[in-house]
């Protein structure tokens, strides 16, 4: 007889689908937003409660999605690192939900309000369908769900910009997609398996025969690019400055903090269940992922430096927090995958807070974008500057918070016994660039929130500031939780950690 | 003594007035306009002069053609690496489809194999599939319905008066064959889905049978006649029915085959109309699903309404 909890991914998955079937007949969006708020927070426990199971029993199990087995039927798979995914995955969108409401009004015209909604819902079943899938085809589908809600959530807005963003992104994304079902049926056509437990014994098996080298690097590769590009890894990133910096607060922070991670937790499904990190590193792959995430954390950062505009700055910054989780990934080793794990999650909850507390700092300011008029926009919404001030320095690494034990863990795995000097040196070079890159355009951005004096005029010359501005309830509650919970990760990370390299092992 | 220039900057730096954030352009000109502002976001930090601009253009297109031809290259040589197609030791010649094609039938009772494996052994994946439909339709709705940001009142003028003219001007002969062409469609289009477990088609087939039959009552009776048996409520109410009934169906069926617990569904015997468990109603689902999507497309992209 199956254990309860054991229907808990499933039973999230679908419930997610079922809200968003269901939302098209809701037309109030605030009962929409309600209806969704609700699933995230009953998703977020379930996982949570399968999180907690499967870590104390220090199993995994898998789960066949009707009568017949795998790789006869459908299969879900989940262990502690999944679970405990699709957990973040759920407070982040319900936080950055909660933090970008004010926009979400403003933005979207009432009508159209419901879909948005339908859009996160779906967003949501795709992300855990891609955290507990355990079969290549299964996520292929979850992957174009997931492009589908992730271009709208951008195109929702509807200003020119945003539409211009949005073919941008459908674009590269379609390629992304495409390169990655290349790389499925090649691997389909030589191992006859799309089942993760059945392939990864055909993989070794041609491995140490060595029959069919050649199309399994080339898929090898493929299924890394096609990824790579859906989660903006140098330098497939041109697509994601203007989708995430034009889009409304909530979709730049759920783009940013959730999505991106949904491709990359199928890259490591493909590297740790499907080949082994060994033979990715052999196959010369993992090297490729090393040194483009490195050019990432550098290029993302040098960028983020030149962009006057305050969101695309915190989405350049996006691209050269991507490269960290890349790097990690390259090292090929449980040590390099558990990094990239806690960066995924670190970033999750960090990048959201800088999204959705720079909204209220735009908001404060009159709507003006450009960082320079944003002088002074802590004072009026000291919340927002508290939330801004809290993402920056994890960013720049600031020790206590989440992003330095993310620069802590990754030096670690580069230096650990087995990695190629070269592939050391060129980790701890980029970690260190990168980090005083990060200093060089948060801290400006930071003093210059909290700058006293009189506030900048606007681009006519006129007044446009009027004041404090009052940050309504559930914006407060969302900076709050995100702040507190980026401060907590650089605290007790030990833990966390633990958890996630026992996770990576049962992988 | 006089302070080094780096030192101000420096000082500066640490106020929050900071070099790596410039008084922007069009704080200085002040006649810009905000469009040209926004425009400029696009290009990024710098606009390129007009002949940089042209090398730049140049410079793309040659990169763009050889990497298409770098990967072109090694598509096809991986090509001549992969096994013959159809050779009977292929890799997927394995007892994954040896399964399918002996049990299949007895197992979920369907003679249409395809169906079985698509709807019943794989059937989480397809359910995904019929939610991109759903999504793709939600999206278009999203982007083309007729809103307050997307449409003038010139616009709505200009389609106002299409719609008066093409009532007036209607297409003799499209409606009369359209008239005795219905039947025959629908009929075929509901057989296409009915028998989805006995014969080739099935919802996806049926479906868009059906939708394309809409779409031609659309042009035939003109703009309006759908409308009036199929409004948006109607629409709604077909299209989320339809998703939530297979929704059910596919639940139940993984909940109870996951956990081990007996399947109530029957599945009859194999060949008759009454057969194969969940199938029939899933495809009558998945078929109404298609044909909602496929009319909404249809009259989204048209009129922005349906």
């Amino acid at each position: 007889m199956r254990l309860f909890y054991e229907n808990y991914p499933f039973f999230c998955v679908f419930i997610s689908l079922l809200c968003g079937i269901l939302t098209t007949l809701i037309h109030d969006g605030k009962k929409a937003r309600a209806l969704t708020l609700a699933m995230l927070a009953v998703c977020a426990v379930l996982n949570g409660v399968v999180c907690f199971s499967t870590a104390a029993r220090g199993v995994s199990f898998t789960y066949s999605m009707g009568a017949f087995p795998a790789p006869w039927g459908n299969e879900l798979r989940s262990g502690p690192v999944e679970a405990l995914l699709a957990t973040v995955f759920c407070l982040v969108m319900g936080f950055s939900l909660l933090g970008g409401e004010a926009d979400l009004k403003e933005d979207i015209l009432p009508e159209k309000q419901n879909l948005y909604y339908i859009m996160m819902d779906l967003l949501a079943a795709s992300l855990f369908a891609l955290c507990f899938t355990n079969d290549m085809f299964t996520g292929y589908v979850f992957i174009e769900i997931n492009t589908i809600a992730a271009c709208s959530i951008v195109m929702a807005k509807d200003s020119g910009q945003t539409i211009v963003a949005t073919i941008r992104y459908l674009m590269m994304s379609l390629v992304g997609s495409g390169v990655f079902l290349f790389g499925v049926s090649m691997l389909y056509t030589i191992t006859g398996h799309l089942l993760m437990p059945s392939l990864f014994p055909a993989v070794t098996r041609l491995f140490r025969t060595g029959a069919y080298q050649y199309p399994l690097a080339v898929l090898a590769g493929m299924m890394c690019v096609g990824l790579a590009v859906k989660s903006a890894l140098f330098p497939f990133h041109t697509w994601l400055p203007t989708a995430h910096g034009s889009a409304t607060t909530a979709s730049s922070a759920v783009l940013s903090g959730v999505v991106l991670k949904g491709y990359i937790i199928l890259l490591i499904k493909v590297m740790c269940r499907v080949f082994t990190p060994e033979e990715i590193g052999s196959l010369g792959v993992g090297s490729v992922l090393l040194v483009l995430g490195a050019c990432a954390m550098i290029y993302g950062s040098i960028w983020a430096v030149r962009e006057p505009h305050a969101k695309r700055m915190i989405a350049y910054s996006s691209v050269a927090q991507v490269g960290y989780i890349y790097l990690g990934l390259g090292l090929c080793t449980t040590a390099g995958m558990a990094a990239a794990i806690f960066q995924i999650i670190a970033h999750a909850f960090t990048k959201p807070l800088l999204f959705v507390s720079t909204g209220g700092l735009i908001d404060a300011s009159g709507h003006q974008k450009k960082l320079y008029y944003l002088r002074g926009a802590g004072r009026r919404c000291p919340m927002a500057g508290v939330g801004f001030t809290v993402g920056g320095l994890s960013m720049v690494g600031l020790p206590l918070l989440a992003g330095f034990v993310t620069k802590l863990v990754l030096g670690r795995a580069a230096l650990a016994e087995g990695i190629p000097s070269w592939q050391m040196i060129l980790s701890l070079t980029a970690i260190a660039i990168s980090s005083l890159l990060n200093a060089w355009y948060y801290l400006p951005a930071i003093l210059q929130i909290w700058k006293g004096g009189e506030a900048p005029a606007g681009p006519g010359g006129e007044a446009y500031v009027h004041g404090p501005y009052e940050a309504c309830l559930s914006f407060r509650i969302a900076v709050v939780c995100m702040s507190v919970v980026v401060v907590l990760l650089g605290c007790f990370a030990q833990p966390l950690m633990e958890l996630i390299t026992r996770g990576v092992a049962l992988l | 003594m006089k302070t080094p220039v780096w030192y101000q900057k420096l000082l500066r730096w640490t106020e929050g007035d900071s070099p790596v954030l410039p008084e922007p352009a069009a704080h200085r000109e002040q006649t810009r306009e905000p469009a040209a502002e926004e425009s400029a976001y696009e290009s990024g930090p710098g606009l390129l002069s007009a002949s940089a601009g042209r090398v730049r253009n140049v410079l793309l297109r040659v990169i763009t053609i050889a990497s298409c031809a770098v990967f072109l290259l090694i598509m096809l040589a991986t090509v001549a690496y992969l096994p013959r197609f159809g050779d009977a030791d292929n890799a997927p010649e394995n007892e994954t489809s040896r399964r399918y094609i002996e049990q299949g039938m007895q197992e979920v009772g369907a003679t249409n194999l395809v169906t079985n494996i698509i709807l019943v052994y794989r059937g989480f994946d397809t359910y995904g599939e019929s939610c991109v439909l759903f999504l793709g339709a939600t999206a278009v709705i999203m982007l083309l319905a007729v809103d307050a940001k997307n449409t003038t009142e010139e616009d709505r003028r200009v389609l106002a008066r299409s719609d008066a003219l093409d009532r007036e001007n209607r297409n003799q002969i499209l409606g009369h064959i359209t008239t005795i062409l219905m039947p025959v469609i629908l009929l075929y289009g509901l057989y296409i889905l009915c028998n989805g477990h006995l014969s080739p088609g099935g919802g996806f087939a049926g479906g868009s049978i059906l939708g394309g039959a809409l779409i031609l009552c659309e042009n035939g009776y003109g703009v309006g006649k759908v409308h009036s048996f199929f409004g948006h409520r109607i629409y709604h109410v077909v299209k989320v029915g339809a998703l939530i009934l297979y929704a059910v169906l596919i639940c139940y069926t993984i909940y109870v085959g996951a956990n081990g617990l007996p399947n109530v569904i029957p599945l009859g015997k194999p060949g008759s109309i009454l057969s194969a468990g969940i199938i029939l109603p899933i495809n009558v689902a998945v078929g109404l699903e298609v044909a909602c999507t496929m009319y909404a497309f249809y009259t989204y992209f048209g009129r922005g309404d349906l």
